[in-house]
């Protein structure tokens, strides 16, 4: 036996205490899956799996994948009991032989105590850790005097906890398991969305776990809300529905959205960017693909799969047109900011897709909404018309409300992450100014509708990102410096000077620029009426490194154009800051594995103090939605 | 062996010659992929051509490929690129720098735009009117990123097709020349070493 499913260190390292690795709750439907290395020539004839020591009832599929290995599964097994279990598989070889292999899991608990939570709200701050937040705090309301002069919303609930945050496979995680956390309580490997991982090449017969949508939907009637700032198919959005070792997987992972998603999650609202993959093949602008192993993939489930699951298996459809199906599954469609503010009050289902990528950022999507300029961004001239998350997340909530059983609504703001890892400072803390305001929806919300659970936190920590000081100069003496020639009359090292002329960036944008301790003071940012900061730029500005750094120049101005490479943008500064970040890819920041933030609100909040796991989220959540809090 | 070849190589002529890599301007190299390195093949350094022709390319600008603003489902092509399609064309722009999946193509962008796709495959931020530029070459040729604004010259091919990264283009140059586009100094692989 080379795997046993779930997870666990007693299958691994022969550990059968705490902590115990995969945990479920009463009735939440999980995969028993081993791998098994055949001797030479042989074959897996049979196979059961026993929990506690009975045998599992149920469909054991025994397929061969290659050098004597078999792939042995039983799907959408479930135990109500709470508790400890160990489970078993024993495998009998065509000679004869029997081997087995033990692991075990873990049946949490769930108390009947106090009230109930109808709605839960995940904001997911994708990459933001304790310095995205203060920067944000910084800039949107300012420090004087010691004090924050007005706090976050995001600082004014009341519960705070802190997660770790590895995978299964790394200190370092992927949004993906950092996301599929919450979402069904368990760590995966880094890439993966709702599942463990196996061993077989398939991206989609991986052994599955719940989703909590999927539990909630079908115990409670709750339906379930994904909005994003990213292409719908990334890896936050696909962790609360998709079930794929492949976080790329954008034909299939979109495809499951209407065919698992909205058939077996109640999925009632999909907000965000992505639309190449609703759109048939040969449309231009369509990402599409027929493959099933590619990149983009599409899915088709083992029939097995779909069988033990009770789903649809899909299809190779590249030509399928998947707005048109969500409209006729009775989706109202938003193409637009204006389509989406539109949609009636007591529409039920919605879907908006806003882009075929990524979303534009904040930063640009309010500077187009100012100046109807898109010379920062080239895609707003081809949607100029993009909500901004606040926008997005205040009609989910008004859609969801319809769904009288409650809801599950994921919100993320997705570039807070991009940008970081583009090392690029104005992005990502405007993104986390325009997150924020989404939180403050959701505040209003619960005041509104007390039932409702609030839980603000991210995936992981992107970039190492670190608050060193503040600009000793104005902005005019920046630009400056950042253009200023050396004495030989050619700026810097990139540019052909040499000694120490070629030492420019380091003299001209440190030296005399880089304020720490007392001289960085409290830099003074101002807001327009539209909430955000009138400038990114303003005299005696905040200033950033970042600890999980690629390759970048740097001369501390907003970027004019988006999504610039860090080894390019800048350059005329001369001011070279080497990453450790190694690579071909080495001009992008990296994710950390620093502790991240939670902070909670409303209906059963005070569940959720404490330095905790990750997963540890889901299982206090589903205390709250399943057994309540006082 | 080195040898001097015409700046802008007309792969019609030269056919199967390697177009690997061009020069920054500063005379700092740009390394051929690693297996090529391995197999001790060198660099060609060929000097500017102030005679490079570009008649008969007729230009055309990223902003001119789509109808902006977008409707609300798929994309739409200009009457310029349509009149174009099949037609030889140049573009101003650059390569997008991202760990390049193809070695026979490179994606071309208007901006020198980057793209982290390790981290998020095909899920990107790129521009919409990203185009596939194809190198005609044998297989192994990958261009070498540079950061340098280059020209490219070809056939425009619009219609979608699927990537070796999975990633569907719409629009291709089928490239017959690139280069540099200001210091027109490019780098070739010398084709008397290819295998």
């Amino acid at each position: 036996m080379t795997r046993l499913n779930p997870p666990s260190a007693l299958f691994s390292f022969n550990d059968a205490t705490p902590p115990y690795i995969s945990r479920f709750v009463p009735g939440q439907r999980f995969d028993l899956q081993a791998t098994i290395q055949a001797d030479p020539g042989q074959t897996i004839t049979a196979a059961v799996f026993k929990v506690g020591g009975v045998t599992v009832p149920g469909t054991v599929t025994i397929t061969s994948i290659g050098s004597d290995r078999f792939n042995v599964v039983l799907r959408a097994y479930s135990n109500v009991v709470a508790g400890v279990k160990t489970v078993t598989v024993e495998a009998t070889q065509s000679n004869g032989p029997v081997a087995t292999a033990t692991g075990n899991f873990e049946i949490v608990g769930i108390t009947t105590v106090g009230r109930k939570a109808k709605n839960i709200i995940y904001l997911i701050g994708d990459g933001m850790s304790n310095a995205h937040r203060t920067a944000a705090r910084i800039v949107s309301n300012g420090i004087a005097m010691g004090k924050a002069i007005t706090p976050l919303a995001m600082d004014t609930l009341p519960v705070t906890g802190i997660l770790n945050t590895p995978s299964l496979n790394s200190i370092i995680t992927d949004s993906a398991p950092g996301a599929a956390c919450y979402s069904v309580g368990n760590k995966s490997n880094n890439g993966q969305e709702g599942v463990f991982p196996d061993d077989t090449a398939d991206k989609w017969d991986n052994p599955r776990v719940e989703h909590m949508g999927n539990y909630l939907a079908r115990t409670q009637g709750k339906a379930l809300g994904i909005v994003t700032t990213a292409d719908v198919e990334d890896a936050t959005p696909g962790s609360f529905s998709a079930h794929t070792q492949d976080r790329g997987a954008g034909t299939g992972i979109c495809d499951m959205y209407l065919d698992e998603g909205v058939a077996k999650h109640n999925l009632r609202v999909l907000l965000g960017g992505g639309r190449k993959w609703f759109i048939p093949f040969g449309s231009p602008g369509s990402g599409r693909i027929g493959n099933t192993t590619s990149n983009g993939a599409d899915a088709v489930l083992p029939a097995e799969l779909a069988a033990g699951w009770g789903v649809s298996a899909g299809a190779v459809d590249p030509a399928r047109d998947l707005i048109a199906d969500f409209v006729t599954a009775g989706f109202t469609y938003a193409p637009d900011k204006t389509s989406l503010i539109a949609a009636a009050p007591a529409t039920t289902k919605l879907l908006g897709l806003f882009h075929t990528g990524n979303m534009d950022v904040s930063l640009d999507k309010i500077n187009h909404r100012r100046t109807s300029s898109t010379a920062s961004s080239s895609t707003l001239a081809t949607f100029p018309d993009q909500p901004l998350l606040e926008e997005m997340t205040e009609k989910a909530l008004q859609v969801l409300k319809n769904n009288t059983q409650g809801f599950v609504l994921m919100v993320e703001a997705a570039s807070i992450d991009k940008q970081a890892h583009n090392m690029d400072t104005e992005r990502f803390v405007h993104d986390t100014i325009e997150f924020d305001r989404s939180v403050q929806k959701c505040i209003d919300f619960q005041v509104a509708n007390p039932d409702t659970l609030i839980i603000v936190t991210a995936d992981h920590e992107c970039a190492g990102v670190a608050i060193f000081g503040a600009s000793l100069v104005t902005n005019a003496q920046l630009i400056a410096r950042s253009t200023a020639l050396g004495t030989d009359g050619v700026q810097g090292g990139v540019n052909g000077a040499t000694g120490v002329n070629s030492t420019d960036g380091q003299l001209q944008l440190r030296t005399g620029v880089s304020g720490t301790y007392d001289s960085a003071a409290f830099p003074v940012y101002t807001n327009n009426a539209d909430g955000y900061p009138t400038t990114m730029d303003p005299d005696r500005k905040m200033l950033i490194g970042y600890g999980g750094n690629g390759d970048r120049y740097e001369d501390w101005l907003q970027n004019p154009v988006v999504q610039v490479n860090p080894e390019l943008r800048d350059k005329p500064g001369d001011f070279f800051i080497a990453g450790q970040a190694a690579g071909a890819g080495n001009s992008s920041a990296v994710h950390t594995a620093a502790d991240i933030p939670l902070s909670a609100g409303g209906r059963g909040a005070s569940l959720f103090t404490g330095t905790m796991d990750n997963t540890e989220v889901f299982f206090r959540a589903m205390q709250v939605l399943i057994g309540g809090a006082k | 062996m080195l040898k001097s070849i015409t700046f802008i190589l007309p792969l019609a002529i030269f056919g199967f010659v390697g177009l690997s890599a061009w020069m920054h301007h500063d005379a700092k190299a740009l390394a051929p992929p690693k297996s090529e390195q391995a197999e001790g093949k060198q660099d060609v350094v060929v000097e500017p051509d102030p005679q490079v022709d570009l008649e008969g390319y007729a230009p055309l600008k990223f902003e001119e490929i789509y109808v902006t603003p977008a409707g609300p489902k798929g994309l739409e092509f200009t009457a310029r690129a349509n009149e174009l399609k099949g037609k030889r064309v140049r573009m101003d722009g650059f390569m997008v720098k991202h760990y390049n999946d193809d070695p026979q193509l490179f994606m071309f962008t208007a901006l020198p735009t980057t793209h982290n796709s390790v981290e998020y495959g095909l899920v990107d931020s790129l521009p919409v009117n990203l185009v596939h530029v194809v190198m005609q070459v044998r297989p192994g040729d990958a261009p070498v990123w540079t950061p340098r604004r280059i020209t490219v010259a070809g056939t425009l091919d619009l219609g979608s097709r699927q990537e070796m990264d999975g990633r569907v283009s719409h629009v291709r140059i089928l490239c017959d020349q690139v280069a540099d586009s200001k210091a027109r100094t490019v780098t070739f692989r010398d084709a008397s070493q290819s295998s």
